[in-house]
């Protein structure tokens, strides 16, 4: 009997998980192990703050999220009140990050869609193309590391 | 946990009382223990009550922390300090006093890493939300400024004797009739939703 296996040199095809969603019209992509949920959105409670797109705190039950700004990141403002909650998993813990509603998409990209950026100490860490769109790639891990930004 | 070394906090069988009141859409928690009463002003002016314990100016504690809050001159001041000096701070609401176990009260997270983290000293849950714990030092300072004077009268230093002896301690300061204020007697609460002052 004949079977088919493969060869000493082949790998299997890398394969990426993405999750796409939106903050106030524009369209990000963020690798599906870096989010830790999608909730309904709940009001935030405003926390005075000198540090940069920390300035609020959200309450899930007995849990408590810092709120990152990506709005306020991006530069852009929500256009309505269809709002979601993502858990970034940062580094330093997780943190609620407020996106459009509308659900968020999974995709699976392979390797050759995703294109790193050379180093860097941004939490954009490169591009990938969805079909026709090339988004760009952020790093929930990293989020809010800008080196623009002293 | 409360990181706080217990002897700068007054902790009472495992449990600390704070203040808790609004400022714009923000729950602060004074601790208790700074606590030395609650004013209603009369309607466009600072009461001779204020002057006579030795509060020359009220400040608005949603500036002190950059919180958008609209004042009004009927919102509650609360006066913070200790023997040495006193702080007049007006809020937006007092929600009334609410007991809380050591180990229900947490750092402030770890992602807040600016001067933030010298002005709470932590926080809990409270009611649906949560209620920033304000560190006392911070909020009273160690130096005298402008809106307040020394006092080396003696005062209470014990949430429960400023809850029960307020009135008390402001007749004794000459203050005449007590009516030409509201005093707002401080009764703990264990629920926000409880209180019969919710409408502050």
């Amino acid at each position: 009997m004949l079977t088919i296996s493969p060869g000493q040199n082949s790998k299997p095809a890398k394969t990426v998980p993405i999750v796409v969603f939106s903050v106030g019209g524009q369209r990000l992509a963020a690798r599906a192990e870096e989010v830790g949920g999608i909730w309904p959105w709940t009001e935030a409670m405003p926390v005075p703050s000198g540090t940069r797109f920390v300035d609020a705190i959200m309450r899930q039950g007995e849990k408590v999220f810092p709120v990152f700004n990506l709005a306020e990141r991006l530069r852009v403002k929500f256009q309505s009140q269809d709002r979601l909650w993502m858990i970034a998993k940062r580094f330093d813990g997780p943190m609620a990050v407020c996106i459009d509603g509308g659900t968020p998409s999974f995709e699976v990209l392979g390797a050759d869609s995703i294109h790193y950026a050379n180093g860097g100490e941004s939490d954009i860490i490169g591009m990938c193309r969805i079909g026709a769109e090339e988004l760009p790639l952020y790093s929930l891990t990293r989020l809010g590391d800008d080196p623009r930004e002293g | 946990m409360d990181t706080r070394p217990e002897s700068e906090a007054l902790v009472q069988n495992g449990v600390r009382s704070f203040l808790v009141v609004i400022c714009g859409r923000t729950r602060l928690a004074i601790p208790g223990e700074i606590i030395r009463g609650i004013v209603r002003p009369e309607e466009g002016a600072v009461p001779d009550a204020l002057r006579s314990l030795n509060v020359n100016r009220v400040g608005e504690l949603a500036d002190r922390l950059g919180l958008t809050s609209i004042v009004s001159t009927s919102d509650p001041i609360l006066i913070c300090g200790t023997a040495a000096f006193r702080r007049a701070f007006r809020v937006g609401g007092v929600e009334g006093l609410h007991d809380v176990r050591v180990e229900c009260i947490f750092p402030l997270l770890p992602h807040f890493r600016g001067p933030e983290r010298h002005w709470f000293s932590g926080m809990f849950l409270y009611s649906d939300s949560v209620a920033l714990v304000i560190d006392s030092r911070w909020l009273l300072g160690q130096d005298l400024g402008p809106d307040q004077t020394a006092d080396t009268a003696a005062a209470p230093t014990s949430s429960d004797e400023a809850r029960a002896g307020s009135a008390q301690w402001l007749a004794s300061d000459g203050l005449g009739d007590p009516r030409r204020f509201d005093l707002i007697e401080l009764e703990e609460a264990t629920d926000a939703d409880d209180l019969p002052w919710a409408e502050l």
